[in-house]
Parts: structure tokens; sequence; C-alpha cells
């Protein structure tokens, strides 16, 4: 029969950030539940943030703290949408300027402002972002092509998260 | 203060876009007596009939956008302060971010629109009448005033000059003083503080407890499991009930 692995003793560090990190997990899983952006959790001296896209985990606690160093890299996948698990293809993604909810239509019932190979100039809408009930239109920083849509309608995004790729 | 009245308009904000877009960021207030496209959050509609208040104050915004959504508080607390005195004892009550209400009926709604060097903050006062039809409880200005002649009842046109003066002493103090002392103002006022709420977004549910306003002017919640949510776009209810039918069709 298998040891059961102790939870919390000091001695064994790896166990505690195997704690820590199925709490992030949990975090991540409830943030995809919720289309929440972002989630900030205090349990304790541990403080976790997990929020979509960008720096997608912050874990901090007092350096006086029994616990070890954390284990955040097990945590992004779950907590980023699909869409950003190829971020090196997305150098050239214009970004978002705030936290928010992004809307690629102007209502519900609309069309798109912009599909993926239309012709755009520069400042022409290509989404909305709305945060505080004050809606952002985000216009193309250059006129081109739209190569790519980045976020879906009324997906929470992050500051500099990518929002589409114009080339 | 510039003000421009009109009988009728698309929408207030249309015309402030289309005023903005042509280069004059304002300051300038447009009101209408009637809108052919009064629209809300989302697009839903906004009943614009005769009687109420429809108007949009154009600015010009040059801070980083996200700045602009603290407008949104100001917006907020010039409206309640303006209910102030025409219902010195009713208790207005905002709901997270802007919602103007009396009793958890809706009032007034604010929408802003903010664009690289201009913001517009559109607001409608349900004064003589509100619509009936909605899927939340709503309410209008005349019949919380303690009077005997409909006369009585203040034009719309009226309000604009205090109501825009209202917002600009809430806009000095943001440029001024920062937001501290608006989300301090704003808080005082708030519908839900340390209730059960429940927030959707994209039909999506999350509830907890409404701790209060984060510096950046995130609706602050305490979840069931002892966790903080912020939440900076989405619709509030109220877990205990009476605006809980709104659930997917909220109001402005």
């Amino acid at each position: 029969m298998a040891r059961t692995p102790s939870k919390s003793s000091p001695k064994k560090p790896p166990q505690t950030s195997t704690a820590e990190t199925k709490l992030v997990r949990e975090l991540a899983k409830i943030l995809n539940e919720t289309d929440l952006s972002e989630i900030e959790m205090e349990k304790g001296t541990l403080k976790i943030r997990v929020a979509r896209g960008g720096a997608a985990v912050m874990m901090s606690a007092p350096a006086s703290a029994p616990m070890q160093t954390p284990a955040p890299s097990a945590a992004p996948a779950a907590a980023t949408p699909p869409i950003a698990s190829k971020p090196e293809a997305h150098t050239d993604a214009q970004k978002s300027p705030m936290v928010g909810t992004a809307y690629v239509r102007p209502s519900p019932e609309a069309d798109s402002f912009v599909s993926v190979g239309d012709t755009v100039k520069e400042g022409d809408t290509i989404m909305l972002i709305e945060a505080m009930k004050t809606f952002n239109p985000i216009g193309a920083e250059k006129s081109g092509t739209i190569l790519d849509i980045l976020v879906e309608d009324a997906q929470p995004v992050e500051f500099g998260e990518p929002l589409f790729v114009i080339g | 203060m510039r003000y421009e009245h009109f009988d009728t308009l698309d929408s207030t904000s249309s015309e402030a876009r289309r005023r903005a877009t042509a280069g004059d960021h304002g300051p300038l207030w447009i009101q209408a007596d009637s809108q052919s496209g009064g629209r809300g959050r989302l697009g839903r509609e906004w009943i614009s009939r005769r009687g109420n208040l429809y108007c949009t104050g154009l600015y010009p915004h040059d801070g980083p956008m996200a700045q602009a959504g603290l407008l949104s508080f100001c917006a907020a607390n010039a409206v309640a302060d303006l209910i102030k005195i025409y219902c010195p004892d009713t208790d207005t009550r905002l709901k997270w971010p802007n919602d103007v209400q009396i009793k958890g009926a809706k009032l007034a709604g604010i929408l802003l629109e903010s664009v690289r060097g201009w913001v517009s903050v559109g607001i409608g006062i349900n004064i003589h009448f509100h619509p009936d039809d909605l899927p939340y409880p709503a309410t209008h200005l005349a019949a919380h005033m303690d009077i005997d002649d409909p006369e009585e009842i203040p034009d719309a046109r009226a309000m604009v000059p205090l109501l825009s003066q209202l917002f600009e002493q809430q806009r000095d103090i943001l440029r001024r003083e920062g937001f501290m002392p608006i989300r301090k103002a704003w808080l005082a006022r708030a519908a839900h503080l340390g209730q059960k709420i429940e927030t959707s977004s994209r039909g999506q549910a999350i509830s907890g407890m409404m701790e209060g306003l984060a510096n950046d002017g995130a609706l602050v919640l305490r979840l069931p499991d002892g966790g903080i949510a912020r939440i900076s776009s989405g619709e509030v209810f109220s877990v205990a009930g009476q605006n809980r039918k709104d659930a997917n069709a909220a109001g402005n």
C-alpha cells in the first residue's frame, strides 16, 4: 500500500508546494468556470492571485511564512484560455490597454466589427473593452489585414493580453 | 458650460460621438427630449419617450484608458446628489458600478464611452415615468417627490445645468485629489455593502459578499471559501431577491 504523503511537514517542502499547487489549480478552475478575469485569495499568511493571460499566476507570502517555494509553473496552463497557449505567435498582436471584458461586436445581435481577412485602416474600431460600464473602442494601431482575432466575444481580458493581429 | 438641446436624436451619446469625431471634445452637454435609438449596456434598448432625462456630457480625456472608468463613479455620485435635491428624505443607493436605485428599483442608468482624447458620459434619469415591461424593478423620480400638482414635477431640461455642475464637481475632485474621495462618497451610498450578491458575466454567475470597492473601481467580492474576487465588468444582482429576475436581461 502506498504511503500517504504528509501534507505539511516542514521536513518535506515539496509536499507543501504540491498542496499550494493544488489550490492554484482549483482557483484556476473556478476562474475558467466563472469567466472572471482574476481571483485573489488570502489564506492565513499566504496570498494567491490567479488571472487570465499575461502574468497568469502570482503568489506571494511574507518571508516569515513557513511556505516553501511555490510551483506556479503548474498553473498557467489551467488558468489561461487555450488561445494563449501559443504566445510566441502573437508577438505582433495589438494588446489590451486595460482589464475588462472584450466585445467583438457592438451588441449581441450585431455583426462583428471585423473578420479575419478584412482590410482595416488605422483607427478603425476592431473591438470594445468594457470595465465599470465604460466602453472603450479599441482602434487599429496600423492599417493592414486582420490576420487573427485572439479573443472571443464577451471574454474577460487582462492588461497587455494579445487581442488581434494586423499584418 | 456649453449646452445643446434637441427635440429628438437617435441618442445623445451618438451625437456626442459625432461631435468628438469631428474634433469637438467638449466640455459639452447634449440633451434630447426623446431618443429614437436610446441604448443601454450590450445594446439593450433604453426606452426614451418624452418626459424623462436623456443627456450626455462630452469631455476631453487624455489619461490612461482605464482611468475613464472612474468617471463612472463620478457620474453615479452626481446623479445621487441631484436626486437628493428633489427628494431629500429618500434613500438613494448606488448599485455597482453606477446604477442609481431607490428601494432596489432602478431610477437612472449611466453608460460611458471612452476614446483616445475624449470621454462621453450618457445619463438617463426616469423623471415622469418608468417603463413597466422591464425585466428588473424600475421607478421614477416623481413617485418619490412630495408633490400634489403634476406641474411641480421637474422638467428634464432644467435638470441638465444642475447635473452638469454636480458632475463637474466630482470630476474636479477626481482630477485634483484622485479616486479616494470619489470612492468614499460612492461607498457611503453603495447598495448591497456587506450583503450577499451575485455577479453575472457571459451568463455565468459567481456569488459572494460585497466587501467594497477597489482602488481601481473594481467590485470586491468575498467568496464563500474566504477568497477575494475583484470584478471589473459584469452585472450585479441582489441574492436577497427582488432584483434577481434581471439575471439575463438587466438594463443599461
